[in-house]
């Protein structure tokens, strides 16, 4: 640095100071901005959660409490057919809800399995068998009615064609 | 900006005249814009979530609407499965999808692709499975509203062959009242 003689040095001009260079930053912003509202998430999705129904027997605990345990907790099967609903209770016809003007009438598969959740309360697995040719919509949609108000927290995906015996 | 003038003096036919050039700089003050792109940055920073692009709506689908929501198992790892509007695919993932006819179909020579998706998902399961923290293979079906349920019943019969036991389905979050249908 040159040396400046105390009479010399007053007269620099010191007044004028540089800002900052913000042309990098505001470059930078305008790459990361976009970005970031590009990998904004506007719709949030959702889950639900199935069961899987598992194979029965095989089991070599105590027969008898299994089996009490069995006795006590109900086998309640809801069917979405094409022109109805079907409640099976241990395999016996519990109730249809027949749709109205091609429409499922889910208000009234609310109260009957309201009625039905205060009939058996421990049992909070409920399986679900949708007919092939019902939407997928719908099965979501009767998913949904089943866990309304938490009375039933397991969803069993029924596959087999079993649940047809009933009615047909 | 700089500003800039030029003179030109052409009467007479005299000599050119000498250009003046304006030295004068007006700078534009950028410190509130700067102001307002850092708060605009830390608010996008902060809600964007690297764990949330893994789930997000497939595009071309409109998945059915629900009210209630289960969490996803953490210690699980997810594999995406897309019910499309002709083919069904597994999400980031070079396996080729299959259409719905060679998902039912019982002809042999379709059934090659679906052989394909079948090993393709039993590797997946079995990897998670024993990565370290000993993950659940986890799958989440983002299907269309319109699909019928005997595709996605054969889906989950298939996958539940290869190894996925937790299965969940993609929503989109409504009222009650809708799912009520009142």
């Amino acid at each position: 640095m040159a040396y400046h003689a105390p009479s010399k040095s007053r007269s620099i001009d010191r007044g004028k100071s540089q800002g900052p260079n913000l042309v990098p930053i505001m470059n930078l912003f305008l790459v990361i901005i976009p970005m970031l509202i590009t990998m904004m998430v506007s719709v949030q999705m959702q889950m639900i959660a199935i069961n899987l129904p598992t194979a029965s027997g095989g089991g070599k605990g105590d027969k008898n409490s299994q089996e009490e345990k069995k006795e006590e907790l109900a086998d309640i099967t809801l069917g979405i057919m094409p022109d109805k609903f079907q409640i099976t209770v241990n395999n016996k016809m519990y109730k249809e809800i027949p749709n109205v003007d091609g429409k499922y009438q889910f208000a009234t598969l609310d109260n009957v399995l309201s009625t039905l959740a205060k009939e058996h309360p421990d049992q909070k697995t409920i399986g679900i068998y949708p007919s092939g040719e019902v939407p997928f919509q719908y099965f979501i949609r009767t998913v949904d009615v089943c866990k309304l108000d938490g009375r039933y927290t397991g969803i069993k995906y029924v596959t087999s064609s079993r649940k047809v015996l009933v009615g047909k | 900006m700089k500003k800039i003038s030029y003179e030109v003096n052409r009467g007479r036919g005299g000599a050119r005249k000498k250009r003046v050039k304006g030295n004068k700089v007006a700078e534009l003050n950028i410190t509130s814009l700067v102001d307002i792109l850092t708060i605009l940055l830390l608010f996008l920073i902060k809600n964007v979530s690297m764990e949330v692009q893994k789930y997000t709506i497939a595009p071309g689908i409109e998945p059915p609407l629900t009210v209630n929501t289960d969490d996803i198992i953490e210690s699980g790892q997810t594999v995406v499965v897309i019910f499309g509007k002709e083919k069904i695919e597994v999400a980031n993932s070079i396996v080729e999808g299959i259409t719905y006819n060679e998902l039912i179909s019982k002809n042999k020579d379709l059934q090659a692709k679906r052989k394909g998706l079948f090993k393709f998902l039993e590797k997946q399961a079995t990897k998670i499975a024993s990565s370290k923290g000993n993950n659940i293979p986890l799958m989440l079906i983002q299907s269309d509203r319109s699909v019928p349920c005997r595709y996605v019943t054969e889906f989950i019969k298939f996958s539940a062959g290869s190894g996925f036991a937790n299965i969940y389905f993609a929503t989109l979050d409504t009222s009650k009242n809708e799912v009520l249908g009142r």
